[in-house]
């Protein structure tokens, strides 16, 4: 088997558990109508028009969304024994970890492209549809990121006794660059017109993101045989 | 068995000596700044040394780390290809972006040029990571306490270089926290090697525990280098003194900024001296307690 039909089969696995069962697309997505519906009452002074601070709160719902997500997907894996099965199978490791970014990635990206829209009518009063390809790769760099630290840093934590707790602990402070960047990026399109300055903000913000995500991969590609396991 | 503490008093006095040569020339011989801020200008030479200081102690984390790692692993030559491997597809994918990014006529990263800087990042690692490699083979030190101590420093600095900082932030800009990018990242490098030693305190066989935290050692430092380079690389308040091409001082200001580095330095050195030799003490009486059944 080449590297690609590897992760191929491994990305398929979690694919199709997560059709059969649906649990942790149907919990993250509850999890970010919930926390929106928390904005509209904690935000309630200006009613409804939340377009000042979109790309925050967007990113927010998103980022506790991610974490849920992670802890969730590594979970399944040591419930049924099936991170056992994978490390005793003839597959390198850095090979298991991108296939769990990647399908991380996925999960994270469907329920984004679901609760986007629901965002956009409920909070904000700007069409920000012209920059819309602007915007997709700011949400697509940031994904990347979150799922390239966020596998690394609940791999590292499954093993531990304090398992639930470390994942944010951990994972919060080198998340955050990503989310700095994705909320200059989101927050800047949603908020209104782009002048010359903001436009090149936001330029430079994307490829600060695209080295990040580089390096963070990277990192965590390399890295990924000594975390896992015993 | 003897304690051993070697150059612990030698580096210990330096400290000493040049604090006070440090604060003398801070108050005494250099100038006033008048052109912005006045006196609070003179946190300076022992704000910035400070930070350089953390920032060495995390990087003695990170080389301690990846030692272990190296020490550690069975099959070093196979991950050591893969790793190369996927660092020339990073460097080819971050050229092209940049070759992309020139034809499209953007400006990289504010002008600041990363190849410079990627170029410094891997010849610092090719010279240090060998010597740090063979230190471990010929000392027989166990590098996870080398990391672990260079975090224990590295917060105890950092902790310090907050209160200075919040300090000169009320006199200068009249709050006492801003969040500006570099004061929100070193927050974050702080709490993130906090977290170091919740990761370390939860796991608890012993060998386990230094290869996790190694792990998480390494990925940690790209926060401290991207605390480093967030005024040149985000819009920040925060100072920015030394540029490339400019050293931005007076000589005797910058005299006695070398001076005050070398003091922290020194200081630093002495610390971590006695603080490894504190913790293979604590090992060596633990192996006792094993010996003796209990």
């Amino acid at each position: 088997m080449t590297s690609f039909s590897q992760i191929w089969t491994i990305l398929k696995k979690d694919l199709i558990l997560e059709l059969r069962t649906r649990e942790m697309l149907i919990s993250m997505f509850l999890f970010v109508m919930l926390t929106m519906v928390i904005f509209n009452y904690s935000f309630s002074a200006d009613r409804n028009d939340l377009t000042a601070f979109g790309g925050g709160l967007l990113w927010i719902a998103f980022i506790f969304t991610a974490l849920l997500g992670l802890n969730r997907s590594f979970a399944h894996e040591k419930e049924g024994g099936c991170l056992d099965g994978l490390l005793l199978s003839p597959i390198d490791r850095s090979l298991i970890y991108t296939s769990k970014v990647l399908s991380n990635f996925i999960f994270l990206s469907i329920i984004q492209i679901i609760t986007i829209p629901i965002f956009t009518i409920f909070f904000i009063r700007y069409n920000y549809f012209p920059m819309i390809v602007l915007f997709i790769l700011g949400i697509f760099l940031g994904n990347l990121g979150i799922a390239s630290i966020g596998t690394f840093v609940t791999t590292l934590a499954i093993n531990t006794k304090r398992r639930d707790l470390l994942v944010p602990i951990l994972g919060l402070p080198l998340m955050m660059p990503i989310l700095w960047l994705a909320v200059t990026i989101s927050g800047n399109i949603m908020a209104g017109p782009l002048g010359p300055n903001t436009l090149k903000e936001v330029v430079r913000a994307v490829q600060i993101l695209a080295l990040f995500d580089i390096v963070y991969f990277v990192a965590s590609y390399g890295l990924y045989d000594f975390v896992i396991g015993e | 068995m003897s304690l051993k503490i070697g150059g612990f008093y030698f580096y210990l006095v330096t400290a000493f000596l040049l604090t006070v040569a440090g604060l003398i020339g801070t108050f005494f011989l250099t100038p006033l700044e008048v052109k912005q801020i006045g006196f609070s200008q003179k946190i300076f030479y022992f704000h910035v040394p400070m930070a350089a200081t953390s920032a060495v102690a995390f990087g003695v984390t990170l080389l301690g780390s990846i030692a272990y790692l190296m020490k550690d692993s069975k099959n070093l030559y196979r991950k050591a290809i893969r790793l190369t491997k996927a660092t020339a597809i990073a460097t080819v994918i971050a050229f092209a972006l940049r070759i992309t990014f020139n034809v499209m006529g953007i400006e990289v990263l504010g002008g600041i040029d990363v190849r410079l800087i990627l170029l410094i990042a891997s010849i610092s690692l090719i010279t240090l990571v060998p010597v740090f490699w063979f230190f471990a083979f010929l000392t027989r030190e166990n590098m996870d306490t080398w990391a672990s101590v260079g975090a224990e420093i590295g917060l105890l600095f950092g902790s310090m270089l907050l209160v200075m900082g919040i300090l000169w932030t009320r006199v200068t800009w009249t709050v006492w926290w801003t969040w500006d990018p570099r004061l929100t990242s070193y927050l974050l490098v702080m709490l993130l090697y906090s977290g170091y030693f919740v990761l370390r305190s939860s796991v608890d066989s012993a060998h386990q525990r230094a290869r996790y935290s190694a792990a998480l050692g390494i990925v940690s430092y790209i926060a401290v280098i991207f605390t480093m380079i967030s005024t040149r690389v985000l819009r920040s308040a925060h100072p920015v003194i030394f540029t490339l091409s400019d050293p931005g001082v007076e000589s005797s200001m910058l005299i006695t900024f070398i001076v005050a580095m070398f003091a922290m330095i020194a200081l630093f050195g002495a610390m971590i001296i006695v603080k490894v030799t504190i913790n293979n003490l604590r090992e060596q009486i633990e192996d006792m307690k094993d010996q003796l059944g209990g």
